[in-house]
């Protein structure tokens, strides 16, 4: 028994050291992103066809313009929303600072008339 | 005259306000790094630098007003005092909201917020002093407001002293051409707003002193119950 032990200790212990050597390599290579070996060929057979060119670009034209106007248009909702804020404030201090005025005239004018009725009396 | 004058500004302003967004949307180019977002910066600035220059204001006349006694000073460290809340409070949402867009999050514990939040609930802390207070608020709230002014540096250098995600104090001396231009009118558009509102404030908190002190004469005198 022991020595069953022993024999799979020996094939085991240096299958997982190779393991962990080789996992970071095998990792690097998982994470590059495939490169296909037909593109330089690809490429220069359509720098040649215009028309292939032109099929292209307008296959993938709604797909970027659809990107572009994701983002636009989430850029122009903060943007909007911010300058929404900041006028909003502004107004509502001005109208609290009106109110207030309005509310101190008609203080001075109570004041007045009892005065004027004080004197009077 | 005065009220001419005050036309006038008011005038002024309105034009500023749709030459700036002239400026800021038409003329200055997209930033390639925050693109349509970046245009949040111009205003947010601005309002950022009339906070400091609010709570200066309020700091420096509740020093006059504890040194002097004048009413005046009381007045307008009153006014400087409310506009500091008011531009605090659009900082700060301009700020969570340009942060939303560009860091995708409406808050973060960073150095400049978390001070700039501090700094803002002081101003709050003084406002309501000066509400609520009753008798003798005014010399507590004035020292509330030198100790706010104090605290300008620590909100200003905060984005040196410590790593923060918000931008350094380099972003305004490096903008070159439109968007330069688009930046200084807008400072110099909420520089002149500042200047009005604080007037128009001063004015409501004149009357208002003048008001408490005719009641008193009128208590005195036995004019009034």
């Amino acid at each position: 028994m022991p020595n069953r032990m022993t024999r799979y200790a020996r094939l085991v212990v240096p299958a997982a050291l190779a393991l962990a050597l080789l996992a970071p390599v095998g990792l690097a290579v998982a994470a590059e992103p495939y490169r296909s070996p037909m593109r330089e060929q690809c490429e220069g057979e359509l720098a040649k066809d215009k028309g292939w060119q032109a099929e292209l670009r307008q296959s993938v034209r709604p797909d970027v313009h659809q990107e572009d106007a994701n983002i636009t248009m989430r850029n122009k909702k903060h943007v909007v929303m911010a300058y929404g804020a900041l006028w909003g404030l502004s107004v509502i201090f001005l109208v609290l600072m009106w109110l207030r005025q309005r509310r101190l005239v008609a203080e001075m004018d109570r004041l007045a008339q009892q005065i004027a009725k004080a004197a009077a009396e | 005259m005065k009220r001419g004058i005050y036309l006038a500004a008011a005038a002024a302003c309105i034009v500023g306000i749709a030459g700036t967004l002239y400026l800021i949307f038409y003329r200055a180019p997209i930033d390639r790094l925050l693109l349509f977002n970046q245009k949040i910066f111009y205003y947010h600035v601005a309002n950022a630098w009339m906070l400091g220059a609010a709570i200066i204001t309020c700091g420096v006349s509740s020093l006059l007003y504890l040194r002097t006694r004048q009413g005046r000073h009381d007045d307008l460290a009153r006014a400087a005092g409310e506009l500091a809340v008011l531009y605090g409070a659009i900082v700060l949402v301009t700020g969570s909201i340009w942060g939303k867009a560009a860091w995708d999050i409406w808050w973060d514990w960073d150095a400049r917020l978390t001070t700039s939040l501090l700094l803002w609930m002081t101003m709050v802390g003084y406002v309501l002093v000066r509400q609520y207070g009753g008798p003798g608020s005014e010399r507590m709230a004035a020292g509330l407001g030198v100790f706010a002014t104090v605290n300008i540096p620590l909100v200003y250098f905060s984005v040196k002293i410590w790593r923060t995600l918000h931008p350094q104090t380099s972003v305004v001396p490096g903008l070159q051409g439109s968007m330069r231009a688009a930046m200084w009118s807008s400072v110099a558009l909420f520089a002149v707003l500042y200047v009005l509102f604080l007037l128009a404030r001063m004015r409501v908190a004149q009357g208002e002193r003048r008001l408490s002190e005719l009641r008193e004469q009128a208590l005195d005198a036995g004019l009034i119950e």
